[in-house]
């Protein structure tokens, strides 16, 4: 796989003397050293090779970047296929005049590719990616810690220095998360360069995932604790109680009786995998409900401890942020007007949207999203409207449908 | 029967009505010798309901008008949603391939083809694939039309000739509608521009009848029709059971991501009009979509006019076909896709719908099918099971090279290319 990665480097368009590339291995076993260094004889630009034993994608991306001697760094993974134009696109994404300290974080497009006879999970999985990627394309999309993705995004070689890399204890634990936080702390501009295509070649199958869920339930505990204003993001302000019966069910289990729980994985797992074999798809989709939720509190039972100490682990965090009473109020008919000290206020203790005077919508601040933008409130009326005001203005139509008073049959 | 086939003294006119100008609608349309209306509603545009209206001295009422438009008034909403948040201000650059799927019908094809003529000189691509023609009618009219590319499928089938038409297009959406449609001016645009999604494989739209003259036609019209709703829907398989792929839309308006070929396959050949099946392979492919885990849009906006069957023996065969092909189509989910559901959802549905409609027609029940129709389809979904596999079995004897996607299609087709896989040969 990391050949064919490398040789979709070599044909970017982006000139080869504007570009090193540094392979970092993290244990590997295989013939990485020998493909690397067979590569670099032909690529008609620098590569570097390091290699290390850290067992952590997190070291690895930090050890890469350390190396790397440009101003602007691009993240890839060995599962993603570079289009040609990726390069040029990362750089032409980044505003010109910011190069020396530039807060943009550009996001390529990992578009995933379509697996020959892939699994219901996976198919899922791809919905998800195109989904999230589709809407970042909107020019209202408001970007949160969570939209970094490692695989494919270019930052400056300073911000990342600056906020000090990838968290090491965070290691394959959601740290694109992590970093994603601190990220918007920063300021960090996110951006989507959707012409950035790279093909993303993701092996993940069911199983796999699961054990990552798992993983996650233990990453959302260590985020909260570095971050405390997105334990109610992650969790909300209590933990919701179970929607449906096997979730309970799931929940129990991982939270009063793990032994159980981890002796009976086993087999509700073989049982998910019947279930798709028969097609059997409403009873495979509430199944994986039910295991997503196993995994996942334990995942965070195995860091905290059991569902009370959530709960005041949840109470020790601020809650999830309401509009302030002194909150800006923003009128959408001026919104040319507003300037950047607005809308920095607004995105501290949240906005109320008028509309010709008229109080429309609120918007409370969103822990862990970057600051709003002009867009972003356009967006929100938008939203708004599609769900109120176009309903109305139909009824309005239907019912003031009268277009002549002294109506006469026509015939 | 024959007199059935005549037109019938029911006979109703087809007409459309823009419902932001009631007045000017009311005033200047006229249906001399109709008693009867079928109003197909547009709001800028878009169909957003249709109704029958009874004419009073031939001509239509101000008041029915107001009527229509309030009953139609959640459509219009939720075309108004789709539409006024801007939504849709679609940046692709996608182009299409038209595929037109004929047999014999030079007729028809000749007012199919003019309405699809101003989308070559939008750099689409329009094809017509001559599926085993008994004459060179066809191929005569085509040469008439210089941006109409020909090409000749010598073996019978819908589904051989629509995978033909797959090969021989060389867009990334390959769009289908059939030789008896006509199709309206914004459809190909109203069609393309829901694959701005890419999780959307398939786009589905609305189709309309262009005459409803005699009772095959009024019959099909009120109690089958092709129309799928007034507002647009998002199908996947998380919404909807793949297995009642029929729900999403039919064949005669519809377009296709080739990208998605690979994964969801191509049209059964084994299923369709000019098989054992007689129907089916238009709800296969749409099952394999969902099941594949994509999504489908059936979107009103895009509308298409058909001429439903005049002839009532035509139309008992039809209604046989989908008899047979719902059931044949069930037959390959089952043995093919191992779709286990089928063993409690075919039975339920066979007595359920084809049982009971059969009783209904016997007991002539209010609004029951006529018996010889509610008949035919119960023969056909008695049938269905052994028809595909002696479908089955007919295609298998046909020798031919497994279909593949050539990556060139995305190219100018070349001849050669087309005789190297034999699919027939090409005409420009």
């Amino acid at each position: 796989m990391l050949g064919h990665t490398l040789d979709a480097l070599r044909k970017q368009t982006l000139p080869p003397e504007r570009f090193e590339v540094v392979v970092v291995a993290d244990a590997c076993t295989d013939a990485t050293a020998q493909v690397v260094a067979d590569f670099a004889r032909t690529a008609g630009f620098s590569v570097q090779f390091h290699e290390h034993e850290a067992m952590s994608a997190a070291a690895t991306r930090n050890l890469g970047a350390h190396h790397a001697r440009s101003e602007m760094l691009l993240f890839m993974d060995d599962d993603i296929i570079a289009a040609q134009q990726l390069a040029q696109a990362h750089l032409d994404a980044h505003p010109p005049t910011d190069m020396g300290c530039n807060s943009a974080v550009v996001l390529g497009y990992s578009k995933p590719v379509y697996l020959q006879n892939a699994s219901w999970w996976q198919c899922d999985a791809r919905t998800w990616w195109e989904d999230e990627f589709h809407r970042m394309t909107s020019a209202g999309h408001r970007f949160t810690y969570r939209h970094f993705f490692s695989g494919n995004v270019s930052l400056s070689k300073k911000l990342f220095d600056n906020i000090g890399g990838f968290d090491l204890s965070m290691s394959g634990r959601l740290e694109d998360y992590e970093i994603g936080a601190r990220l918007i702390k920063a300021g960090a501009r996110f951006k989507f360069a959707p012409q950035a295509i790279g093909e993303h070649h993701d092996n993940t199958t069911y199983d796999k995932w699961l054990a990552r869920v798992k993983h996650e339930g233990i990453a959302s505990i260590l985020i909260g604790d570095r971050h405390p204003e997105l334990r109610a993001e992650i969790f909300g302000n209590v933990v919701a109680p179970a929607a449906t019966r096997q979730e309970r069910f799931a929940r129990v289990l991982a939270t009063k009786h793990p032994r159980l729980g981890d002796a009976l994985f086993p087999a509700a797992l073989k049982l998910a995998h019947r279930l798709e074999r028969i097609r059997l798809r409403h009873r495979w989709r509430a199944m994986r409900l039910a295991l997503r939720e196993y995994c996942y509190l334990r995942g965070v039972c195995s860091q905290i401890g059991d569902l009370s100490k959530l709960s005041s682990w949840l109470q020790d965090g601020p809650p999830l942020p309401t509009v302030a009473s002194d909150a800006p109020v923003v009128d959408v008919l001026k919104l040319s007007q507003i300037t950047d000290a607005e809308l920095l206020e607004a995105s501290r203790k949240g906005v109320r949207l008028t509309c010709d005077g008229i109080e429309v919508t609120t918007l409370p601040p969103r822990p862990g999203a970057e600051s709003l933008r002009v867009e972003h409130l356009a967006y929100a009326f938008g939203e708004h409207a599609r769900r109120t005001f176009v309903p109305a203005l139909a009824i309005h139509f239907a019912r003031e449908f009268n277009p002549n008073a002294g109506v006469r049959y026509a015939g | 029967m024959a007199d059935q086939c005549l037109a019938s003294s029911r006979r109703v006119a087809v007409c459309e009505i823009d419902i932001e100008h009631p007045v000017q609608e009311a005033h200047h349309k006229y249906f001399d010798g109709y008693s009867r209306v079928f109003a197909v509603l547009r709001f800028r545009g878009v169909v957003v309901g249709t109704t029958w209206l009874p004419t009073i001295k031939g001509r239509i009422t101000l008041s029915q008008l107001k009527d229509c438009a309030r009953g139609a008034s959640w459509n219009i909403w939720s075309h108004m949603n789709t539409t006024f948040a801007g939504e849709w201000k679609s940046t692709s650059t996608l182009t299409a391939s038209v595929v037109v799927c004929t047999r014999d019908r030079t007729d028809d094809l000749a007012k199919c083809l003019p309405k699809l003529l101003p989308y070559a000189a939008q750099g689409h691509e329009i094809v017509v694939i001559d599926s085993c023609p008994s004459n060179e009618d066809t191929q005569q009219l085509v040469a008439q039309f210089p941006h109409v590319r020909y090409v000749r499928e010598p073996r019978p089938g819908a589904g051989i000739a629509r995978n033909c038409g797959l090969l021989s297009a060389t867009k990334e959406v390959i769009a289908f509608t059939d030789d008896d449609a006509q199709v309206d001016a914004g459809w190909l645009g109203a069609l393309l521009r829901n694959f701005d999604d890419p999780n959307v494989a398939l786009v589905t739209g609305i189709t309309m009848p262009t005459e409803l003259e005699t009772d095959a036609q009024l019959w099909f019209e009120e109690m089958h029709g092709f129309a799928r709703g007034f507002v647009r829907k998002q199908f996947e398989a998380e919404s909807i059971n793949p297995l009642s792929a029929s729900l999403v839309g039919a064949s005669v308006n519809m377009a296709v991501r080739r990208s998605s070929l690979d994964d969801v396959g191509w049209f059964d050949e084994a299923l369709g009009p000019g098989t054992p099946c007689g129907s089916g392979e238009d709800h296969d492919f749409f099952y394999r979509v969902l099941a594949r885990g994509y999504r489908v849009i059936y979107d009103p906006a895009a509308l298409v006019w058909h001429r439903h069957r005049r002839d009532w023996r035509a139309l008992q065969r039809a209604i046989h076909g989908y008899g047979l092909g719902v059931f044949a189509w069930w037959t390959r989910a089952l043995v093919v896709e191992k779709e286990m559901t089928l063993l409690k959802l075919a039975p339920r549905w066979f007595f359920d719908w084809h049982v009971r409609q059969l009783g209904r027609a016997l007991l002539k029940r209010p609004n029951a099918e006529p018996l010889d129709l509610a008949w035919a389809e119960f023969l056909g979904a008695l049938k269905g099971p052994i028809a595909y596999l002696r479908s089955i079995r007919k295609s298998q004897s046909r020798k031919r090279a497994p279909l593949q996607i050539p990556r060139e299609t995305l190219l100018p087709v070349s001849t050669a290319g087309h005789k190297h896989i034999g699919v027939g040969t090409e005409n420009t």
